[in-house]
Order: C-alpha cells, then sequence, then structure tokens
C-alpha cells in the first residue's frame, strides 16, 4: 500500500502546485537609505532683494577723476566688491552699512585662499591659520547684514585642488553661512571641467551647506552655455541655485587660438554681458557682474596692470549690444 | 439508464462547481492567498465530485466493488487533471482564432462531454479478469459502424487541428518521423550494434545432425525452375529428411510432371502432395496444411518443417545448421537469410520486349531498373541480417517468409490453438506465425551466414516489386485486424507489436513526408526550433543512405560481385523514390483491404538469380533453358 | 529418432518472464555489486571536492566580465525565448548558455538566488562534480588502477587554478564535462555503435558549447580510430562521424533557417563573426615570447599554482610513449600549441589545460609504476628483478613527492578561497541600486548583475550592458539618457578606455559618485548622471 499512499500524496500535491500557479513579480520595493549628504535649505537670497550698487569701485574713482560719463553704463550698474586681502576689509563696513540702509544686498568675493592661483603659496593667505583669520574678519566686518559671498574664485576648480583645499573651503562655507550670509562657492566655467569633477570638489568642499555656486566668473562664456552648465551641475549637487557671471560676455568667448594661450586676456572682441538681474529660471538665482568690468585680466593683451583700464571698459561699453547707441557711441569715441 | 446518469452527471458537476465557487470566497474573504485558496478549492471540489459520482452517478458500476475504489480514484484524477490541463493550455490557442466566448463555451462543453465519456468508459468501469471469455477480435470491433465513424471523425479533427496549428503539428508529425528514423536506423545497425554479433564465429560450429524433417515446397505454375530446385533440394547434407512439393494437379499439369519425375527419382527423398481439390481459392497455406495432413496419413517422422520457395536454392550445408540451432537454443522457429542477389540487372537476362526497338528498350530497362532493384537487395540484406534479430530479441517477430523451419511441437501448438497450423484465410501466413509464436512464448533464431543465404531474386519489374509488396503489406493489415497481437502478455508488447506490423506504412509514409514538413515549416516561417526539429529525420534518412552505401559496398565483397559508380548512384538518389513506392503499395494495399479484396497476387520468376555469379553448384540451367 | 532436444519452454513461461521493471532493477543490482569499490571512492571524491569548491563560491573570486553575460543570455531564452538579451551575432555557439537555461527552467534556478552569479556558480559547481567523476572514469577505462584515477580526480578537483578558474561560469567550463564525456564513450569496452554514436555526439555537445573545442577534433578522431573493433568497424565510423557533424551542422543550418549564414548588409552573419574571430582579433602573442600577453597570462596562473601545468608538460613525454595516452597527450599538445601558435587566447585559457594535465600526470605515475594495461610486456615493463624494483621506487617516491607538494602547496592557497566573508562590491552595488533607484532609471552595468535588475528587481528600461553600449547599434540609436553608471573602477582605468567605451567616459563627465563599494582595480562606484545631460546620438 505503501506504493499506493506514495502515488496518492504525489498526485494532491501535483494537482495542488497546477493550482498555485507559477511565475514570480519582481521586487520593484524602494528603501532609500537616509541621505549620505544632509543638504541645507535654500535661502534665497536673491528673492525680492535689490541689488547694491557699489560706489566706491575703481571705475568709479577713475570716472570721477577724469569726468569720463561715458562709464555711465558700467558705475550705475551693482557689481561685487573682491576681498583679496584682509587690507581690503577695511571698506566693508561701510558698504554693508550703505547697503543696509538702502535695503540693497550686496555681493561681495572672497579671493584670499592659500596658494591662490597655484603660485607657490606666493599669493592668497599664507596657510590657513591666516585664512581662518581672514574669514573671522570677514564675518566681523559683515556684522548682521545678510550679504552674498562668492567664494574664491578658481580655488575648487585649480590644478592644485586637493583635498586639505576642500576642507578649507568647507570650513569656510559652515563660517560664512552660520553667521548668516549666503555662499556661492565658485565653480569655474563651462569650457574648462566636466561637471561631474567640478561635482566632485563642490561636494568635498561644503556644497551641502552653501547657497550654491558661481558659474562663469572673470570669463566670457555665453549665459546660454553657462547656464546649461550649471543646470547640470546643479542636479548634481543637490539641485543648488546658482549665479552666473555676465559681465564680460557679451560677445562670447574669443576664438580659441591654437597659436597663443592667452587669447582670453584682454581680447579685442569683448562686451558687456547681460546687466545685473534677479532671474527665474530654474535654478539659476540671479545674473550677476561679478568680475569688475573694465578691470585688466593683467600684464597682456597690449595692458600693462592688473587694474582698471580704460580700454578695456570703452572695448566692452561700445560693443554691448544691448545698451543705446548712444552711450556705445561716447565709449568708442572715449578711447 | 443513461438518461439517469446523463443527469445525475450534470447535476452533480454543477451542485459542485457552485460549492466550489464558494468554497473559493470563503477562503479569499478568510485572507487566504488567491492561488492557494484556488488550489485548495481545486482539490476539494475533486475529491467531492468524485465521491458524488463514486455513490450516485455510477452506481451501477461501482456498487460492491469498494476494494477497488482506490484504483477509481486514481483514474478519476488523472482523467480530471488531463482534461483541466488541455483545457487551461488550449484556451490560449483557440481564443484568438474563434473568439472568446466560443472557445470557452467550446472547451466547456467539449471538456464535460469528455468528462462523461472518461468517466463512464474508464474511471468508472473495471475490466473483465483475463479468465474469462475472451474479447471479441478487433476486426469485429472495428467493422462496427460507430467505431468507424469515430476513426474518421477523429482523423478529420486532426486533420483540421493541423491546419489550424501548424507549428504544433509540424513538431507532432517532426517527432514521430524521428522516432521512424531513429527505428529504421536501430533496425539497420542493430546487428553491428555490438562487434560479437559480427563475429563469424557466432552460431557454433554445426556437429551431427539428430533431428529427422520435411521440406514444404508449394509450386505453382513453376516449370522454369521447379526441377533444379528439387533437383538441389534433394541433395542437401542431411542423412534424414523429405521434400514434399505441393502442387495443384489440374491446374497445373506441367510442374506436376516435373515433380512427380524428381519423385521417381530420389523415392526416398521426394514425395509429391496434392492441393486439395475442395477449395476455390488458391493460396499458400491451404497447401502447407493438405501436406501436413499427408504427412500424418503417411506416417512419417518428423521433428521440424521447413518452408522452401519454388526458386529457393539451399545452401547444402543449411540443415545441418538448422539442425544444430534447434537443439542448441531450443527455439521454436528457426528463420534462415535469405537474399535477394541481383542488384543491376544485366539487359542480357532480362526477356526482350515485344515492340519496337527491343534491344533498346531492353537496355533502358535494365540500367533504370537497377536502383530499385539494389534497394531491394539491401532491404532484405538489412532485414534478415539485422531487423529480423532485433524483432526476435523485442519478441515481436514477423517472419521472413521462406527457408523457415519450424519445430514441431510449435505446429501442434498451433494446431491446438487453431485447429490448423497455417490460417487459411491469411495471405501472409507467415507474418502471423511470428506473432503468435510470441503469445506463445516461443523463441525464434535467427540464422543469417552469408554463404547459406537462399539465394532469390528481385521481381522482374517494378510493377512487379509493387504488386509484391502490395501483397504484403495486405497481409500486415490482416494481421493486425485479426488481433493476434492483442493476446501478447504485456502492453509494451502490444504497443512494439502494433508498431512493427504497422512500421513499413510508417517508414514509407514518413520518410515521403519529410521534404514536405520542412518546406512546410520554413514557408510556414515557423519558430527556428520546429524547422530544426523537422530537419533531424531528414539527416537521419541521409544517414540511412549512407549506411546503405557502405552496405552495398560490403554486400558485393561479400558475395564477390562487382559493385560499380552507377549502382552506388542508384543507392543514393532512388532512396527516395523507392520510399514513394513503398508509400504507393501501402495505399494500393490499404485500399484493398478495405474493398474486401484479399486474393493470391502471385510474382513472377524468371530463373535470374540462377546465372548470378558466386553460385556454388555444378548444374546450372542456361538461361534459354529456364525461358 | 529419439528426441535429443532440450525441453521446450512451456507455454506460461512467458507470462512468467521477469518483468522489464524487475530486469532492469536486476541489472542495476548486478552493476553496483560489481563497481562497488570504484563508486564508494567516487562518491567519497565527489563529497571532497564539492566542499572545497562549494565552500565560499559565491565570495571568491570576485567578478569578472564575460559570466554575467552567458548567464544573461540564458536568462534571456529561459524568460523571453530568444537568444539574448541584445540581438545574437554569433560569437559562441549557444549551446552553453542552452543547458544554463534548461538548468534553471528545471530547478527554477533565477529564482532561488539573489544574483544571476550565484546561480552561474551552482551550475558551475555541478559541472565541476561531472567533470571530476568523468575524469575518474576515464582514468578507469583508459586502464589506470584506482589509485591513479583518484589521483587524477584529485589533481583536478583541489588544484587551486582550477578552483579560481572553475569557479567562473565560463563556456570551456561546461565544454570540459563533454569532452571528457567523449572521451569516456570513445574507450567504452563494449565498442558498441551507441557508445561511438554518443562519443560523436558529446564531441558536438562540446563543439556547440563552445566552438574552440573542434581544435580537438584530431585528437579525438585518433582516439576513436585507435578504440575500433573490426567486426563493426565501418557502421561504427559511418554513424559516428555522421551524428556528430549532424550535431554540429545544426548551428549553421539555424543560421541559414534564420537568414544569417552570410554576410550582408544590416543583420548578423554567423561566417562575418567567424572571420572576424579568426583574423580580426588582437594577437595575444606566443607564449615563447616574454613581452607577450599570454606570457603575461601563463604567469599570472602560475602564481595561483604552478604545478599542476608544468607537471602536466612533464608527462607529455612519457604519455606519448604508451599507446593508449597518446591521444590524451594530443589534446594536451595541441592545447598548448595553441598558446605557442601566436593568436588570440582568451584569459580562461588554462581550464582547457587541467584536466588533461591531471590524467596525463596521474597516467605518467602509472606507467612508470608498471600498470599492465597502459605498459605492454617488454623493454618498458620488467616482470621482476631490479629494474622493477626500481620502476615501482621511482613511482612510489613519484606519489608521495606528488602528495607532499600538493599538500604544502595547495593546502595554504586553498584555504583563503573558501573563507572570504567580504562581499563582492558588485554585489553590494546591487543591493544599494534596488534600495534607492527608482526602476525607471536607465542604468549602465556590468554583465554580473544586468540579470539580476530586470529580473529581480524589474528595472525598466532594461539596464544596459557597458560593452553593449558602444557596440551594438541598436543600444546606441535607442539612447534617450544614461542615469546611472555601475561599473566597476578598472573600466575606467584601462589606457584605452576612451576608445573602447567612449559613452561610459563621456557619462561619468558628467555625474557624480553617490556610493562606493570595495577597494582597488575591483571598487565599484555607483555614479549619478545629471539629469539635464544626454548623450550625443
Amino acid at each position: 500500500m505503501t506504493g499506493r499512499y506514495r502515488r496518492l500524496v504525489a498526485g494532491m500535491v501535483t494537482i495542488a502546485a497546477l493550482g498555485v500557479g507559477c511565475g514570480r513579480q519582481p521586487d520593484t520595493s524602494l528603501h532609500p537609505d537616509p541621505p549620505n549628504i544632509r543638504y541645507a535649505p535654500l535661502r534665497h537670497p536673491f528673492h525680492d532683494a535689490t541689488l547694491y550698487v557699489d560706489t566706491n569701485t575703481a571705475t568709479t574713482r577713475w570716472q570721477k577723476a577724469h569726468g569720463a560719463d561715458w562709464l555711465d553704463p558700467i558705475t550705475s550698474r551693482p557689481q561685487a566688491r573682491w576681498i583679496n586681502s584682509p587690507r581690503d576689509l577695511a571698506g566693508v563696513p561701510r558698504m554693508v552699512t550703505r547697503a543696509k540702509d538702502r535695503g540693497e544686498l550686496p555681493v561681495f568675493v572672497a579671493y584670499y585662499i592659500p596658494n591662490r592661483g597655484c603660485t607657490d603659496f606666493k599669493q592668497g593667505a599664507p596657510d590657513a591659520a591666516a585664512y581662518d583669520a581672514y574669514l573671522r574678519d570677514l564675518v566681523d566686518a559683515l556684522g548682521a547684514v545678510s550679504s552674498v559671498i562668492v567664494l574664491e574664485p578658481d580655488a575648487a576648480t585649480a590644478d592644485c585642488y586637493n583635498a586639505g583645499r576642500g576642507k578649507l573651503l568647507a570650513r569656510a562655507v559652515k563660517a560664512l553661512t552660520s553667521a548668516g550670509h549666503s555662499v556661492y562657492l565658485d565653480a569655474g566655467h563651462s569650457r574648462w571641467r566636466s561637471p561631474g569633477e567640478i561635482a566632485t570638489r563642490l561636494l568635498q568642499s561644503g556644497i551641502a551647506d552653501a547657497e550654491g555656486f558661481a558659474v562663469n566668473v572673470a570669463n566670457r562664456q555665453t549665459t546660454t552655455d553657462s547656464y546649461r552648465w550649471g543646470l547640470e551641475l546643479s542636479d548634481l549637487v543637490g539641485d543648488r541655485d546658482f549665479i552666473i557671471d555676465t559681465s564680460r560676455n557679451g560677445s562670447g568667448p574669443p576664438p580659441d587660438d591654437p597659436g597663443r594661450d592667452d587669447e582670453w586676456c584682454n581680447p579685442r572682441r569683448q562686451a558687456l554681458g547681460a546687466p545685473p538681474q534677479i532671474t527665474h529660471r530654474p535654478h539659476l538665482a540671479a545674473l550677476l557682474w561679478i568680475k569688475a568690468p573694465g578691470e585688466s585680466d593683467g600684464k597682456c593683451g597690449g595692458e600693462h596692470t592688473y587694474l582698471f583700464s580704460p580700454t578695456q571698459a570703452s572695448n566692452l561699453i561700445a560693443a554691448a549690444r544691448w545698451l543705446p547707441q548712444a552711450e556705445r557711441a561716447a565709449a568708442r569715441s572715449a578711447s | 439508464m443513461r438518461k439517469r446518469e446523463v443527469s445525475l452527471f450534470l447535476l452533480i458537476g454543477g451542485g459542485v462547481a457552485v460549492l466550489g465557487h464558494a468554497l473559493l470566497a470563503m477562503l479569499i474573504g478568510a485572507g487566504v492567498g488567491a492561488d492557494l485558496a484556488n488550489a485548495i478549492q481545486i482539490v476539494l471540489t475533486l475529491q467531492l465530485s468524485f465521491l458524488a459520482h463514486d455513490f450516485l452517478t455510477w452506481r451501477r458500476h461501482t456498487f460492491d466493488r469498494a476494494a477497488r475504489r482506490y484504483g477509481r480514484w486514481w483514474r478519476f484524477q488523472t482523467a480530471r487533471g488531463a482534461s483541466a490541463v488541455l483545457s487551461l493550455v488550449g484556451f490560449p490557442f483557440l481564443a484568438p482564432v474563434v473568439g472568446i466566448a466560443p472557445a470557452y463555451w467550446g472547451l466547456l462543453i467539449t471538456g464535460t462531454v469528455a468528462n462523461f465519456c472518461t468517466d463512464r468508459f474508464w474511471s468508472f468501469t473495471h475490466h473483465k479478469s483475463r479468465t474469462s471469455m475472451p474479447t471479441p477480435p478487433v476486426a469485429s470491433r472495428l467493422a462496427r459502424p460507430a467505431t468507424r465513424a469515430a476513426l474518421v471523425g477523429a482523423v478529420l479533427a486532426m486533420l483540421a487541428l493541423a491546419v489550424v496549428f501548424v507549428d504544433a503539428f509540424l513538431v507532432v508529425v517532426s517527432l514521430f518521423m524521428l522516432l521512424v528514423a531513429v527505428t529504421t536506423l536501430a533496425f539497420q545497425l542493430y546487428k553491428w550494434w555490438r562487434p560479437e554479433n559480427n563475429d563469424p564465429g557466432r552460431y557454433g560450429d554445426p556437429d551431427a545432425p539428430q533431428l529427422p524433417g520435411v521440406i514444404l515446397v508449394p509450386m505453382r505454375h513453376e516449370e522454369a525452375v521447379a526441377g533444379h530446385t528439387l533437383e538441389r533440394l534433394a541433395n542437401l547434407d542431411h542423412p534424414d529428411y523429405w521434400v514434399m512439393p505441393i502442387i495443384d494437379h489440374p491446374d497445373d499439369p506441367g510442374t506436376a510432371a516435373i515433380a512427380h519425375a524428381k519423385a521417381a527419382e530420389y523415392p526416398d527423398r521426394v514425395l509429391v502432395a496434392a492441393y486439395p481439390e475442395d477449395t476455390d481459392v488458391h493460396n499458400k497455406p491451404i497447401g502447407l496444411n493438405a501436406a501436413v495432413r499427408l504427412l500424418e496419413e503417411t506416417g512419417i517422422d518428423y521433428e521440424w518443417i521447413g518452408i522452401a520457395d519454388a526458386e529457393d536454392l539451399f545452401h547444402a550445408g543449411l540443415l545441418r545448421m538448422v539442425d544444430y540451432r534447434f537443439r542448441h537454443t531450443g527455439a521454436g522457429i528457426v528463420q534462415c537469410g535469405v537474399q535477394l542477389m541481383n542488384f543491376s540487372a544485366h539487359p542480357a537476362q532480362l526477356p526482350l520486349p515485344a515492340g519496337r526497338l527491343p534491344r533498346l528498350r531492353r537496355w533502358l530497362r535494365a540500367n533504370a531498373s537497377g536502383w530499385w532493384r539494389a534497394a531491394n537487395v539491401l532491404e532484405y540484406y538489412k532485414w534478415f541480417q539485422s531487423r529480423l534479430k532485433l524483432q526476435a530479441a523485442a519478441k515481436v517477430m514477423p517472419l521472413g517468409g521462406n527457408t523457415v523451419f519450424f519445430r514441431r511441437r510449435f505446429l501442434d501448438a498451433l494446431h491446438m490453438r487453431y485447429g490448423a497450423s497455417w490460417d487459411e484465410d491469411c495471405l501472409t501466413e507467415d507474418c502471423k506465425i511470428g506473432i503468435v509464436a510470441s503469445v506463445l512464448g516461443y523463441s525464434v533464431d535467427v540464422v543469417y551466414i552469408d554463404e547459406m543465404v537462399t539465394r532469390e531474386e528481385t521481381p522482374d519489374t517494378l510493377g512487379g516489386l509493387v504488386r509484391q509488396r502490395v501483397r504484403w503489406m495486405q497481409g500486415f493489415i490482416q494481421v493486425f485486424t485479426q488481433g493476434e497481437w492483442l493476446e501478447l502478455p504485456r502492453p509494451w508488447q502490444k504497443v512494439l507489436a502494433v508498431y512493427v506490423l504497422g512500421f513499413q506504412f510508417f517508414q514509407a509514409f514518413a520518410i515521403v513526408f519529410a521534404p514536405f514538413a520542412l518546406a512546410l515549416a520554413v514557408g510556414h516561417k515557423s519558430p527556428v526550433a520546429v524547422a530544426l526539429l523537422a530537419t533531424i529525420p531528414l539527416g537521419l534518412g541521409l544517414l540511412t543512405t549512407a549506411l546503405d552505401l557502405q552496405m552495398l559496398h560490403q554486400f558485393g565483397r561479400t558475395f564477390e560481385q562487382k559493385v560499380r559508380l552507377r549502382d552506388y548512384l542508384g543507392v543514393a538518389l532512388g532512396a527516395y523514390p523507392y520510399q514513394v513506392m513503398l508509400s504507393v503499395a501501402g495505399l494500393w494495399a490499404l485500399l484493398r483491404h478495405l474493398r474486401g479484396r484479399n486474393n493470391w497476387v502471385k510474382t513472377t520468376h524468371s530463373g535470374a538469380h540462377l546465372t548470378a555469379p558466386g553460385h556454388v553448384d555444378a548444374r546450372v540451367l542456361a538461361p534459354s533453358e529456364a525461358a | 529418432m529419439t528426441d535429443a532436444t532440450l525441453d521446450l519452454p512451456d507455454i506460461t513461461e512467458n507470462a512468467r518472464a521477469p518483468s522489464l521493471r524487475r530486469q532492469i532493477r536486476r541489472g542495476a543490482q548486478t552493476w553496483i555489486a560489481r563497481h562497488l569499490i570504484s563508486l564508494v571512492i567516487l562518491l567519497a571524491l565527489l563529497a571532497l571536492v564539492g566542499a572545497v569548491h562549494g565552500i565560499g563560491m559565491s565570495t571568491f573570486p570576485g567578478y569578472v566580465d564575460d559570466p554575467g553575460t552567458y548567464l544573461s543570455q540564458a536568462w534571456s531564452l529561459q524568460y523571453e525565448h530568444r537568444l539574448s538579451p541584445y540581438s545574437y551575432f554569433y560569437d559562441h555557439a549557444p549551446a552553453g548558455w542552452i543547458q544554463i537555461a534548461a538548468w534553471s527552467g528545471l530547478t527554477n534556478g533565477f529564482d532561488r538566488y539573489d544574483s544571476a552569479i550565484a546561480f552561474g556558480n551552482e551550475c558551475m559547481l555541478i559541472a565541476k562534480l561531472v567533470s571530476m567523476a568523468l575524469l575518474f572514469v576515464l582514468g578507469r577505462r583508459l586502464g589506470f588502477g584506482r589509485i591513479a584515477a583518484t589521483g587524477a580526480a584529485l589533481l583536478f578537483g583541489l588544484c587551486p587554478l582550477e578552483l579560481v578558474y572553475g569557479r567562473w561560469t565560463f563556456l570551456d567550463n561546461l565544454v570540459t564535462p563533454w569532452l571528457l564525456l567523449a572521451f569516456v564513450l570513445t574507450y567504452s569496452p563494449r565498442r558498441s555503435i551507441g557508445a561511438a554514436v554518443g562519443a560523436a555526439m558529446a564531441f558536438g555537445m562540446a563543439a556547440l558549447t563552445k566552438e574552440t573545442a573542434l581544435v580537438l577534433l584530431p585528437a579525438f578522431g585518433w582516439a576513436v580510430l585507435q578504440n575500433l573493433d573490426r567486426r563493426n568497424r565501418p557502421q561504427v565510423l559511418v554513424t559516428s562521424v555522421f551524428a556528430g557533424a549532424f550535431l554540429m551542422g545544426l548551428y549553421p543550418l539555424f543560421a541559414l533557417l534564420k537568414g544569417e549564414l552570410l554576410p550582408g548588409p544590416g543583420h548578423n552573419s554567423l561566417i562575418g563573426t567567424a572571420i572576424w574571430q579568426l583574423a580580426g582579433r588582437a594577437a595575444s602573442g606566443s607564449v615563447l615570447d616574454p613581452d607577450s600577453a599570454t606570457a603575461d597570462q601563463l604567469h599570472g596562473w602560475l602564481q595561483y599554482d604552478r604545478w599542476l601545468l608544468l607537471l602536466g608538460l612533464a608527462a607529455i613525454p612519457v604519455a606519448l610513449l604508451v599507446r593508449r595516452l597518446r591521444p590524451v597527450a594530443l589534446v594536451l599538445i595541441i592545447q598548448w600549441l595553441v598558446m605557442v601558435r601566436g593568436g588570440y587566447v582568451p584569459f580562461m585559457h588554462v581550464i582547457n589545460l587541467l584536466p588533461w594535465s591531471a590524467l596525463l600526470v596521474a597516467g605518467a605515475v602509472s606507467t612508470i609504476a608498471g600498470n599492465p594495461t597502459l605498459v605492454p610486456p617488454g623493454w618498458l615493463r620488467a616482470a621482476s628483478g631490479a629494474a622493477h624494483r626500481a620502476r615501482v621506487g621511482v613511482a612510489v617516491l613519484l606519489t608521495l613527492g606528488l602528495v607532499t607538494v600538493t599538500t604544502v602547496s595547495w593546502a595554504p592557497r586553498l584555504r583563503p578561497m573558501m573563507t572570504v566573508t567580504q562581499e563582492q562590491p558588485l554585489h553590494s552595488a546591487t543591493t544599494w541600486l534596488a534600495d534607492n533607484v527608482p526602476r525607471n532609471k536607465v542604468i549602465v552595468v556590468h554583465d554580473s548583475i544586468w540579470t539580476d535588475l530586470v529580473h529581480r528587481y524589474g528595472f525598466n528600461p532594461r539596464p544596459i550592458m557597458i560593452y553593449k553600449l558602444d557596440s551594438d547599434p541598436a543600444v546606441r540609436d535607442n539612447l534617450g539618457r544614461v542615469d546611472y553608471l555601475v561599473v566597476p573602477d578598472w573600466y575606467y582605468r584601462t589606457g584605452d578606455a576612451a576608445q573602447k567605451y567612449p559613452t561610459l567616459v563621456e557619462a561619468r563627465k558628467h555625474a557624480v559618485a553617490v556610493a562606493t563599494f570595495g577597494a582597488g582595480t575591483d571598487r565599484v562606484q555607483i555614479y549619478r548622471v545629471s539629469d539635464h545631460w544626454k548623450p550625443p546620438t
């Protein structure tokens, strides 16, 4: 009977198995890990803000000294104040007081990272401690006025970027944001490094705590290209906002000359880019003039100074197609 | 009674279905998963319906048979499960073709009818035990018009399915052709399967003969060869045997005269038996039975009876070997090898046809007939060397026809069972005897020794070959319909018997159809797997042809005949037409059987084999003498 | 005349003749009784080698490039009834992954593991056990004693090099059992047509599993010819040659039926791919050239174990002296010659060398010990006397040396291969992806986790295998976007990554790493590609 019993059981099992059916459904359940990067909430400093017009720039001083009204297109528009060393901190308190009185938003550029420009520590802060001191002083100088700070152009993008610099920048971001300011880390421009590479560096440099990043600082890539690049990068760093420097990109980048490697320096063809404005495009906080228009790129391209050069300014104004013809003509005739 | 069963069946079926649905809803409501609930419901409703049917619907069959309920239960589960699976599988095929509703209702109705039939005829019936009266023969069962209609309906249904589901049809047909091709190869290769089977000394060395016997030689209008055959038969190397030509004296005075002349020449060797006068049908079995009766009357002592055809030339030492094998193996039948010798016709051997350009036509006919002659010769070569042995080992044994020797004990057993040793109604008596031997449990020994084969000739013309085949195939059909194979003890033997009996048909049709199957697969854009499956039987067919070529070479070497390139070509190119011819013969035989024409179609002999080389005998008739 | 005959059987005897089932059972019992000792030894060997191979096979060795492809093809065969999830371009004959798919179909393989590679490991374990058993049987059929056959099986089963390469799901691991089966059937003592047909078909299956097995045709043919019996020789030859050729011919026939046999525009072709493989692949250089890639590969293999390979090489001359071992020696010679030739040598080629090396080493030792089946009496074998004692002594020394060397050298190497506990980086990456990535993201993956993402986690649209990203026109044309990159670091670090995987390299420039697993070249970093970047069409 055992054989029969076995067949009985087998038969019932088979019938049951046929009824149950076969096939399995894929497991699509998601259990997202807690994010290992906590992004600080965005403050949107440019929302409903007016940009502060700096009346104490090199351009304004030259204009006053030479009575050059043709420089008005530049001097009447907001631009950022660069703080290239602790000496530059002196004028900050008066600026922020004036900005606060007028209810406007000042934009500063901190440009004092150790080994700035990869010049073997000849430029920038001598060491991290000095840089920390500089930051502390900057915070003190800014006081209670919430400002926008562009942090260290060319610092994260430099060839000599390393983990130490990243940590330093992260500390700087923390120090500034905890004091109530909005920090935009410089991210380079669209024709230099890939968004992925910059994103990795920015993440190491504390972008999670910052408001966002700055694109095209002191460069001339078109706004469209910079916006595209910035969008890509924004997605990789937690959808941070970004600002684009449109001070000198009205004519786009100078054509690439394989024979020279300094065609970027004071090119003949350059123009003022879009005027500083708050924008409402996705992730683009504002278009700003971060690099002072008219300031020379260096001792090249026919210039012998790092400071304001009227030739550069007149080139910029004359070629800016969005300016009225009269202003352009005035600049043209002035040079 | 029938109406009660039907109404109860439907009632119970409906009731159980409703219960099952309620159970399913209850289970799902209780939180059991849908799949599991369905499974539980199916199992429980099956058991419920079994119990209900067992006690109510089929009470008539199951009354007082409680002990065998387990068998009924098992059959019921299998049948219902199979029908459920078939419906499940069939629905996705049918629904796109005929629409969902017709498919559903069609399957439901078919399923219900099928379930009813399986219940009625299988699950809840019990076969009568073996010791009861014998079941009516298959022939009478087949003759019933209901069965015939059912068969025709089944064939039509299969054809309809084949047209609709071409791929499935191709797969089934390819598998069947594969089975046939593999069987063909097995038949062909069995002898050479193990090296020991091919050892020259495998039959042993015959010692002194001890058994007396008789050789029966039915003859009809065999004036050309009778004398020579009897002469040779009378001079074989055995001390104690008789030769009995069986001749119908009134019909056949010429052969009778030759036979009596030989009887006079060899008085204690040759004894002429007369074909009985009181029958109007002429066939071999009647003559053989008459000869056996004559043996009884004359009181000749015999232990074995051999059958020879009128043109057979036995080897001198054949009887010693047969004698030895009878004693050594205890077999009831010893089948010796028969070999056709002329695989290519020499024009000089054929008669000049009447009409214009006789010599050219004779030359053409000789050269164009090589293909089927060679195939015929190889057929015998394979049949007697290899296939018969395999069949003997499997104990399903259609026999070869002549040069077969029966032990007296076996013939007596036949006599006891059927009233006569040979069945006088059958067209090919030899086929049935083989099956009966398996039924009764007598083994068959197949002896094929190259030197000792009985040499025969291929028929003169292709038409003659076809007629010969028609006769044989009709004989197979008759053996099938007579149903002796049903008496074989084991089920697999019965299946094997049907397969072997029908194999000639299967093989011919399968090989003919193989290229069409492949063309259909390719043309219909079946899945590649189906097309590949369809090529396998063709590939095996090529292998068979390759082996045939090698066998022709071996044949030529063994029998010292020269095999020319055109003979090889004939075998290679003629393989397919030969099977076409066999299919034609098979169809013709089927038609003849269905129309009830069973008379004996005789093939003519012209003695062509007598002049074949390698022939060990002093007296050779010249062709003119033979003609 | 008296009836001096045997008793004829009664009518009812046939009914009492033993049924088929009883006959089979009786036959099986006699067979088992005859082979009992060998069966016991074999079972012990299977248990030992199975344990050594199976313990730790999910964590060592790490993932490499090809197994995932074969498993994905087996998956697509079982679940989509296609030979490849991408278009099949006849790079390998499909029998290898057909076998894997068949095993999975029978045992629901892909569902039983959470990683397709783990299922592949199971298949390789089975293949290893079968190969080892067949090696044992082949040794016995060649005439080795039980000790020598056990030695051959152990040499094969416990070699660290074989363990490493045997755990990977390579086609060569599936070819080995078929080849061994072909030789086992060739040396069948019964010499029937069935054995020869089986041998030819086993060789055909080996060739269909990986077509490079065809180089062994001369050695196989020699073995067949060596083992023929005069009495049925023509039939055996015709039938077996035909069977083998037909089986192998099913592959081009398949291509022909699909219209992809000859090269032409717009479709793959068998002949086109064959020509590319024979002539178009970069040559690896000959092993005799110390600077070639092949020599480096050999050096790498020797790091895992040098004894089996070199001893096998040393055993070849001894084996050539023995008639019965010559075909097997030819197999090993051919496989070494493939490395000397200087064409393309795949890095798993060592798999083709090891079983035959094991066999030949055992055979050589057995010959020296004076095995009567291998060595006919004569000058090679002295039945007694000083020469005999010397030979036996040498054989014993050799055996002892073999045992010592292998124990001392192999055991410490085997141990770390069986005790790695760290999960493979790609496996951890898969789990991370399953937990953190929505299923409609497009992922560029390494082939070894492709099947898991599709089958177990239902990513739709399907992930893209890294090496198909730039080489398959269908993929290139339909590439809408890429969301994640999950490939091991070695893809980024190869010198010509920008030429071989341009889209990958480009995409990484627009992606940031969100998770990292493992270290070194095996490190896997999951890159998330920016939403605002589209791959160039």
